[in-house]
């Protein structure tokens, strides 16, 4: 594991961005407390607008996977549990 | 480089095609018409040009996916700038509204295609629940229905993909 994933700051700003994502419960008291998150420090703040900006870019990948196809060979009784 | 045959037509030319379709997508999603151009413009810049090596199966489908992130992003900034006005402070508006400057546009194709590279290492199962999720954007709950498995599980495959992504992190310039 490398520092920068260590670092703490880096965490708790992906957990924001991945909690805003997800929305649900995501209401005005949650992003009161994101915002006093961000104005304690201006650290806070840059990570935050990295992490955003990393998610946003992941959610610009083109798709691989073949959902349906593979959704059907799992349900081949001869399918494999792989994990 | 573009790696479509000429009688393909190009993700840009299916976008151009479509504009207004995505139009109204990002207007469903964002506050006001003007908004919905900004994020159609920058969702345009995105995809001309050969914005993916590789055919992509359903182009319609990812200049959807392109036009509805663009656009929950520009939702997502305003809803923070509204919430720090609460704070009564003065947003120093972090990105230039607007369309994204090329390079940053080239560096952030850069970007999509390593992050990318680093999903396609993940087990199928794995990619499949991201895409769902994050793509998709689908709930992990209604992934969970779809693939008819547990939500716990769809909650650790998702936090696979996420734990491969936040290692990209260094990829992002201050």
């Amino acid at each position: 594991m490398t520092e920068e994933q260590d670092d703490p700051v880096w965490r708790a700003a992906w957990a924001w961005v991945r909690r805003e994502h997800d929305r649900e419960g995501f209401d005005e008291a949650a992003r009161v407390e994101l915002v006093t998150w961000l104005l304690a420090d201006p650290l806070h703040r840059k990570a935050y607008d990295k992490a955003a900006r990393l998610w946003l870019l992941a959610g610009l990948v083109p798709p691989v996977a073949d959902v349906e196809a593979w959704k059907k060979s799992q349900a081949r009784p001869s399918s494999q549990e792989d994990a | 480089m573009l790696s479509f045959t000429a009688s393909e037509s190009s993700l840009g030319d299916v976008f151009v095609a479509n504009r207004a379709q995505l139009w109204h997508v990002a207007r469903r999603i964002v506050r006001t018409t003007e908004l919905a151009d900004d994020v159609v413009q920058d969702a345009y810049l995105r995809i001309a040009d050969g914005a993916c090596d590789r055919k992509i199966d359903k182009p319609m489908g990812y200049c959807c996916q392109v036009v509805r992130n663009l656009a929950l992003d520009h939702c997502r900034r305003q809803s923070l700038e509204a919430t720090y006005r609460t704070f009564d402070i003065d947003v120093e508006t972090v990105d230039v509204p607007g369309p994204p400057a090329p390079d940053t546009v080239m560096r952030d194709r850069q970007v999509v295609g390593l992050i990318e590279q680093a999903l396609s290492q993940l087990p199928a199962r794995t990619r499949v629940a991201f895409q769902l999720y994050r793509l998709d954007g689908l709930t992990q709950r209604d992934i969970a229905a779809q693939l008819g498995c547990a939500l716990g599980l769809v909650n650790r495959l998702i936090a696979e993909a996420d734990e491969a992504i936040g290692a990209m992190r260094h990829l992002i310039k201050d």
